[in-house]
């Protein structure tokens, strides 16, 4: 009795299903409002009566017809894998539209538990289910649930055990087709019963097989061979079976609409027996939020009011405990210094490791962390809520005018945080022709490794004002906005042309967060992940950025040298050989931007703090600043190179050395153009 | 009627579903099936998407895949 069971987990996306898994295996994993967060299928264990179990977390489904890459993975793995039980996860609050893919997953397999999760939310909503009838009419064990407070768990897994053990009931509930569709069925299914060797029922080979469905047929050879269709008795049984169907009259189109229609009306017949609900006060709650949230006109202020409010919030709750680290750096920095000067370490190995890479090192930590720890859990906060795919609602149809999708509006507003976490998110995108769009357009949103340098320069070339500064700050990310939108029209019509994918947004109820959870999740998965990727890409940087001060050639430094060299090209676009040698030095990562070109400027042997604004900006006028110079830093910062952690990101995501070379080359063509057409301009 | 042209508010019966391809059958995975009751609860601001009540959720088709479905007001 000790083999090792295999459990897989299955359901809508949206239903609970990573809580459920984290609540049975009490590892960590990310759940969210949004589909698609389990593209990897997460797997764990558990130990229970004495037997190991696995468990396999499926990517969220909505139906085994598959369309989605997701949903192709998780029927795939549902038809040919081993197993000994799958859970089915629904939400408690909407069964209707979750049992369709229950009695999908009948038609495989007969080794199921239904899990009613969210019950908290039916409760709330007024809801009751009949668990004990459902049960029955199903002939399945069903367990009702809310995984977030582990409630139900434990019943959960005695009913894995039982089915895992056989002493499941003999046989399950199968939608039952009429006359001649149940007979071409039945032909087909005893084709491939005697064809080939499966443990599963063969009902929903069948059935696709006479859809003539092509994704399942692809899988269907895969699995048993490229000639598993021409094999007898299953292509008698097939041609017995179509020929049935030709008798009267019945198209393969009519067929798959005449089986969709048969299971949606066994859906909604089981769930009108077995679900009671009362309208809530809640129905009304949501409905008010949307009229404001989608309505044509509030939405557009709702979302320019929440962008500042979040960028207002990331930089005002950011800009004080940046300080405060910066501080406490630089005092260790000086502390370490002299330690080391203590132990006799000689004077240019302290200058190297300490004010050349460790500074530079602890100078992104500095600036990088604080935003971010404000920005991700805001961001998730929103997801939880159920208000970003109403952006992505609000925001389609433009994206669509671009042959985009529209959900690439939240991996653009993902940009806003970090674009490497941008472009992991164009995940979500189903169509691999807008995921390359999004993926390409994602640098061309400001960073918040940016946002400290167009909030400096605004502050010091334009106005001193904050809310006419904030005001500039938005048109600039109008301009930001528009360029995206401008350049995924482009893409479409050029190098990404192809048929437009389907758009299907589910607008989910809103919820009410957990907090801790949420905070708790960002900090592992986004935050810490991006830290530890941008402390290994600034430490070389450190070290070459301090070499470069310090090696002279002839009588000033390399750095000097090179920004000279530069000079011309800076020039062109309305920036300076210094200014085009920091951004290229910030290549991994935008916020040291600003102190290379200080230490350039000031010819100074390490990067150095500036003690005010202020002084700031006269090294810069100085040095040759003006109006103009201030603008093109402003466009340039926002339109140039990805920084070196969102390079590796795009080739992980997109395995291709290509598309990550035009997400390099569109956005840095977008910033010199328009930096040349001002410098011409002025 | 198609489903695409009723306006905000207004609920209807599915009558056919037309698109009879890979999308067309992904509408009737969410729902979107001869006789269910559909009702038009949102209309973005450039007239799509449009997003639909159907079995007690709420889903949103741009304006073009809408056509497909053809429903009685």
């Amino acid at each position: 009795m000790n083999s090792r069971k295999t459990v897989l987990l299955m359901g809508n996306a949206n239903v609970g299903k990573s809580t459920v898994f984290n609540e049975i295996t009490g590892s960590h994993q990310h759940t969210g409002n949004w589909i698609g967060k389990t593209v990897d299928m997460a797997r764990g264990s558990y130990y229970y009566k004495y037997t190991d179990y696995e468990i396999i977390d499926l990517p969220g489904t909505y139906s085994l017809l598959s369309f989605g890459n997701e949903e192709k993975i998780a029927r795939d793995y549902l038809c040919f894998e081993d197993y000994d039980c799958v859970v089915c996860v629904v939400d408690c609050t909407n069964l209707r539209r979750n049992l369709g893919l229950v009695l999908q997953v009948l038609e495989v397999t007969d080794r199921i538990v239904l899990l009613l999760n969210l019950a908290d939310e039916a409760k709330k909503k007024n809801i009751t289910i009949n668990e004990k009838l459902l049960s029955e009419r199903l002939n399945i064990p069903v367990v009702t649930a809310t995984a977030k407070s582990g409630k139900g768990i434990n019943r959960l897994l005695e009913k894995i055990h039982l089915v895992c053990n056989d002493f499941h009931p003999e046989s399950a509930y199968k939608t039952q087709y009429s006359g001649v569709l149940e007979y071409a069925v039945f032909q087909v299914e005893q084709g491939v019963e005697r064809t080939i060797r499966t443990d599963k029922s063969s009902r929903f080979f069948a059935i696709r097989l006479l859809e003539n469905d092509s994704s399942m047929c692809a899988s269907f050879k895969d699995h048993f061979g490229e000639n598993i269709l021409s094999l007898s008795p299953l292509k008698e049984k097939l041609d017995d079976g179509k020929k049935a169907l030709e008798t009267y009259g019945i198209s393969t189109e009519d067929f798959s609409t005449s089986i969709a229609k048969r299971l949606s009306n066994a859906v909604a017949d089981i769930s009108q027996s077995v679900v009671f609900s009362l309208p809530s006060k809640k129905e009304k709650r949501d409905k008010i939020l949307d009229k404001l949230l989608l309505g044509k006109y509030t939405s557009l202020i709702f979302m320019i009011l929440l962008l500042s409010f979040v960028l207002w919030l990331t930089i005002i709750g950011s800009s004080y405990p940046s300080q405060l680290l910066q501080t406490l750096f630089s005092n260790a920095e000086t502390s370490l210094a002299e330690v080391m000067q203590g132990l006799g370490i000689s004077e240019w190995v302290i200058d190297l490791t300490v004010f050349g890479i460790l500074k530079v090192l602890l100078w992104v930590v500095a600036v990088m962390l604080p935003p971010m720890a404000v920005f991700f859990p805001l961001f998730s906060l929103l997801e939880e809520l159920g208000i970003l795919p109403r952006i992505a609602f609000n925001l389609d149809g433009a994206f669509e005018k671009c042959g985009a999708c529209g959900k690439q509006a939240l991996t653009t507003c993902m940009g806003y945080g970090c674009n490497a976490v941008g472009v992991t998110g164009c995940r979500i995108i189903d169509s691999p022709r807008e995921r390359l769009v999004a993926v390409i357009t994602n640098s061309l949103t400001p960073c918040n490794g940016r946002f400290p340098l167009l909030i400096a320069v605004i502050s010091m070339f334009f106005t001193k004002n904050s809310v006419a500064s904030a005001f500039i700050l938005l048109l600039m990310l109008a301009l930001s906005m528009s360029m995206t939108f401008l350049t995924s029209k482009i893409l479409t019509k050029t190098v990404l042309k192809g048929q437009k994918g389907m758009l299907v947004l589910e607008l989910p109820p809103f919820r009410k967060p957990n907090f801790i959870k949420v905070l708790g999740d960002t900090v592992r998965e986004k935050i810490l992940l991006v830290l530890l990727r941008a402390i290994i890409a600034s430490a070389p940087a450190g070290l070459i950025i301090w070499l470069a001060a310090n090696i002279n050639v002839g009588s000033q430094s390399l750095l000097c040298t090179v920004a000279d060299f530069l000079d011309p090209i800076g020039n062109f676009i309305g920036l300076d050989g210094v200014m085009v040698l920091a951004f290229i030095l910030g290549l991994p990562a935008n916020e040291i931007v600003i102190p290379v070109a200080l230490m350039a400027y000031l010819s100074s042997g390490a990067i150095g703090d500036y003690s005010s604004l202020d002084s700031l900006k006269e090294i810069l006028v100085l040095n040759g600043w003006t109006l103009k110079t201030a603008i093109c830093t402003c466009v340039f910062s926002m339109f140039h190179f990805p920084c070196s952690t969102t390079i590796l990101t795009i080739f992980k995501e997109t395995k291709s050395v290509k598309w990550t070379l035009l997400s390099i080359v569109v956005p840095l063509l977008t910033g010199i153009t328009l930096c040349t057409a001002i410098s011409i301009i002025f | 009627m198609r489903l695409s042209d009723m306006r905000e508010h207004q609920s209807a019966l599915i009558t056919k579903i037309e698109d009879n391809s890979l999308n067309g059958r992904r509408l009737c995975d969410l729902g979107f099936i001869q006789g269910q009751r559909v009702k038009c609860t949102n209309i973005a601001m450039l007239g799509t998407p449009i997003a639909y009540e159907i079995q007690g959720a709420k889903i949103a088709l741009r304006k073009t895949d809408a056509r497909g479905i053809i429903v009685l007001p």
